[in-house]
């Protein structure tokens, strides 16, 4: 069934593929017939104004929210109406925009409580005797992660006295613990300075260089536009537009919605 | 947190202070209150694990402290069996209830487990109370028989008659009860359990089973108090339903809070010094629930973190003092 | 016969229900719009019923002013704890919120028993004589009890409606943040709700100890059986409260009247484990 649209991207080759996702809150739309293909190794952006319905795609991508409609694909393999968990498991991580870490645990531990994503169940391990020791893996992989996010000297610190920036960079160290193959990254740069969003570049490139495949939500055009292969554009739960950062710059539609939030901005 | 577990001696040091301490004193007065203390550190401990590692709220702590009472003095005192089956049987059925009212309301969310325990603290004891062909009403059972002496191979026979012995084994259980507890503290559960605490959606996301390990530390922390029942019952040797009361179960909450929530060796604390602080506080014993009900509403508004939260706060002052200090 | 003593039973469980929904409309309604488990509901309930055996016994007052007395003195105390105890914990963890509800109910239940003693009290019925509707004899009190029931839950009802203080109050019920940010004030809103919650579980107190019997304990059950009743109904769901309270009161009537009487409190046990099971978002759900 995948792969019949004619005039579509190889869909064969998408590590995501989203068909008509949609979600309503009673009678409001939040997303309606979302549709997207991401290939492996790709960066894509999600952009649109506030409230266009971007961090909703995460929750119904990630398990969080239920879709009301649609399907989602990772790798091939249908993950609609799955638990956040079993999603993780199959190797998509996500990041919070409202930040949501372990607050009173430390960097390292929030590190390695996503590590144990790959462990087995600890309701079944914890009881023998060789399953502490088997943890100590996982600790390793959690001191490389926070090294690859700058964080080695924070390790001890609890989660909720972390700088913001800090604590942006601390988020993807703990969904890169859960070893996805596709990272959904929402807002990475909010609230960040000028070196703080450099530094978040540069990360993300390394990732990308890593082999694996990111979605990127971004407020700030100048931080996502040079990193993306891609962007879609979404206004009141629908996409508008997707192409090539150039091709988006240019669209008439795309240029109407932020225009028109710009001047109704202007007017409140 | 973990650094609580990298010094050992002072756990060393409180275990030597209860294994020697009671016999020094030479009252059977202070091994009795000892006896009452480690039952109520066992079900603090208990509780420790629901509500401290796992933010559950629970507030039915002491219905699972009688259902494990009169499992296990029924058993007994019906069907015959031993003590030791019957400490055995009260944890079982004390967890049973657990996962029976943690599979019904955990996935509903905290506040309708605290609402849920709640009423279910309050029902069982009017079971209990009501129940008469079995429980034999508000006046309880009485003639629960002690433990028969326990054979060793190689030592002596283990007898349990004196307030001292008694106090012995529930210190053992304790020691148990404190090491499972530490295990699951520094195991890969008691992260996963403190992440859900924390942010259940975040933990979720990172692929933690949320729902099951919520379903397991509300089992396990009503496991506990079934085993600490039991202990009760063949100890004061008559239960009826007061002991169970909601008052019970807000008596655990208070010493996991004043002893500290989350921590290893708070509720022990916590609940040997609520054992023997009314004892202390006897000219208040008219008022006493009166002042307890003050005292918790004042901590909580002038101490957020509970009693040990605000020393931890003063103790962190304190360092980043003393580190200013230093040149 | 059967079907008389069946109405008979009946009206027993109505009487009871109505009771119930008093008490678990003001819990409902407590968190509904604050978001607060008020553990010390119960005892709320106690202290009004107690209220009102002071002022009608020891003071002289006549039993129906008695009554109004231990409405609006107990509305105040609502007031007073939500200011003195609740307020400052608004927007702190919920854990402490319901410690801090425990930590009143201690202190009531206490209070009460010292100053009311241990015995159990009673008051006397505001009216005797029974009404006869064919074979089938109803008690005026308890045709009483439920009307005025009626009235009192009608009453708040429209309270609740009335201009801006409705429009507050289901707007809150979603979000104490944006009825902030539509001009509302909490400090109001949630004296209020203490209030309008603490008048009816008094209202219930002072009918409870003409039927039954007062005692320094009775709130700890009459909570729990609430509790059980707001599961039911919905938490923070208002015709969800009275719905919940009379189907309580009637099932637990009924399995006293044909199955057994020690049966009166594990029909809250059944009904909650089958309310969870099968309802957990109440009885009225989306109404």
């Amino acid at each position: 069934m995948a792969g019949a649209r004619p005039g579509g991207p190889a869909v064969s080759a998408s590590l995501l593929e989203v068909r008509g996702l949609s979600r309503w809150f009673g009678g409001l739309a939040a997303v309606q017939g979302f549709e997207i293909a991401v290939a492996e190794g790709q960066i894509v952006g999600l952009i649109g104004p506030n409230g266009a319905g971007k961090t909703t795609i995460f929750n119904l991508l990630s398990g969080t929210l239920r879709p009301s409609a649609g399907e989602v694909r990772l790798a091939g393999a249908s993950i609609v109406g799955r638990a956040p968990e079993a999603i993780a498991r199959l190797g998509l991580a996500r990041t919070f925009q409202d930040l949501r870490l372990f607050r009173r645990l430390t960097a390292r531990e929030n590190v390695v409580v996503a590590a144990f994503c790959r462990a087995p169940n600890s309701l079944v391990s914890w009881t023998f005797p060789r399953h502490q020791k088997g943890l100590a893996g996982f600790a390793r992989q959690a001191e490389e992660l926070l090294e690859f996010v700058g964080l080695t000297d924070k390790a001890g610190d609890l989660a909720m006295y972390l700088s913001h920036g800090q604590q942006r960079r601390l988020e993807v160290a703990r969904a890169l613990a859960t070893g996805p193959r596709l990272l959904l990254l929402d807002e990475p740069a909010g609230g960040l300075g000028r070196m703080e969003s450099e530094i978040m570049t540069r990360l993300i490139q390394r990732i990308r260089a890593s082999g694996v495949t990111l979605v990127l939500i971004e407020h700030n055009m100048h931080f996502l536009m040079p990193l993306v292969d891609r962007v879609a554009v979404m206004n009141f739960g629908r996409k508008i537009a997707e192409g090539t950062p150039a091709a988006i710059r240019e669209d008439p539609e795309v240029v109407a919605a932020y225009l028109g939030t710009a001047q109704a901005r202007a007017r409140a | 947190m973990l650094a609580e577990s990298s010094h050992r001696w002072p756990w060393l040091l409180l275990l030597a202070v209860a294994v020697v301490g009671p016999p020094l004193t030479g009252e059977p007065y202070v091994a009795h209150l000892m006896v009452l203390g480690s039952l109520s550190a066992l079900l603090a401990v208990g509780l420790n694990v629901a509500l401290g590692f796992a933010g559950l709220f629970s507030f039915a702590q002491g219905a699972f402290y009688g259902i494990g009472a009169y499992v296990s003095a029924l058993l007994v005192l019906s069907s015959g069996a031993g003590f030791w089956t019957a400490f055995l049987a009260a944890g079982v059925a004390a967890g049973l209830a657990g996962l029976l009212l943690g599979l019904l309301t955990i996935r509903l969310g905290g506040h309708y487990l605290a609402i849920a325990t709640f009423a279910f603290q309050e029902i069982v004891i009017v079971v209990i109370r009501n129940w008469d062909s079995v429980t034999k009403g508000p006046l309880g059972l009485s003639g629960v028989p002690g433990p028969a002496p326990l054979a060793l191979p190689g030592l002596p026979p283990l007898e349990f008659q004196s307030e001292l012995a008694y106090y012995y084994l529930a210190l053992a259980v304790l020691v148990l009860a404190v090491a499972v507890s530490w295990r699951l503290r520094t195991s890969q559960i008691g992260l996963e359990l403190l992440a859900v605490r924390d942010d259940e959606v975040a933990a979720r996301a990172m692929g933690v089973r949320a729902v099951q390990l919520k379903i397991f530390a509300f089992s396990a922390s009503a496991v506990l108090a079934g085993l600490a029942g039991s202990l009760f019952a063949h100890y004061v040797k008559n239960v009826s339903p007061e002991s169970f009361a909601v008052a019970t179960s807000f008596a655990v909450l208070v010493s996991v809070l004043v002893g500290g929530l989350g921590t290893i060796m708070g509720p022990v604390l916590g609940g040997i010094a609520l054992t023997f602080l009314p004892e202390y506080l006897r000219v208040f014993q008219e008022h006493r629930f009166t002042i307890y009900g003050a005292l918790l509403i004042v901590v909580v508004i002038a101490l957020p973190g509970g009693v040990a939260g605000g020393l931890q706060t003063l103790a962190r002052r304190w360092r980043a003092r003393a580190q200013a200090a230093r040149p | 016969m059967t079907l008389v003593l069946f109405v008979q039973h009946l009206a027993n469980g109505l009487i009871t229900g109505g009771l119930y929904a008093l008490v678990a409309i003001g819990l409902s309604l407590i968190y509904g719009v604050l978001r607060i488990i008020n553990f010390a509901h119960g005892e709320i309930f106690a202290v009004g019923a107690y209220v009102g055996f002071f002022l009608w016994r020891v003071l002289g007052v006549p039993l129906p002013l008695a009554f109004v007395g231990a409405m609006v003195g107990t509305a105040a105390m609502g007031v007073a704890a939500e200011r003195l105890v609740f307020r400052p914990l608004r927007f702190a963890d919920p854990l402490n919120s319901m410690i801090s509800a425990i930590g009143l109910s201690f202190l009531l239940q206490n209070l009460i028993l010292q100053v009311g003693g241990a015995e159990p009290r009673r008051l006397d019925p505001f009216m005797s004589g029974v009404l006869l509707v064919g074979p089938i004899a109803l008690p005026l009190q308890y045709l009483f009890i439920l009307g005025l029931a009626g009235v009192l839950i009608a009453a708040i009802e429209v309270y609740l409606r009335r201009a801006w203080n409705g429009l507050a109050l289901r707007a809150s019920s979603q979000d104490l943040g944006t009825a902030a940010l539509m001009g509302v004030s909490i400090d109001r809103l949630a004296r209020v709700t203490f209030a309008a919650a603490s008048a009816l579980a008094a209202a219930a107190g002072v009918l409870v100890g003409s039927v039954f019997l007062l005692q320094p304990t009775m709130g700890v059950s009459m909570a729990a059986k609430c509790f059980v009743v707001v599961i039911l109904g919905g938490v923070g769901n208002l015709p969800g409260a009275i719905v919940g309270g009379l189907v309580l009161g009637v099932a637990e009537s009924l399995a006293v009247a044909y199955v057994s009487t020690a049966l009166r409190d594990v029909v809250a046990f059944v009904v909650l484990i089958v309310a969870l099971l099968f309802r957990p978002q109440g009885l009225l759900r989306g109404a």
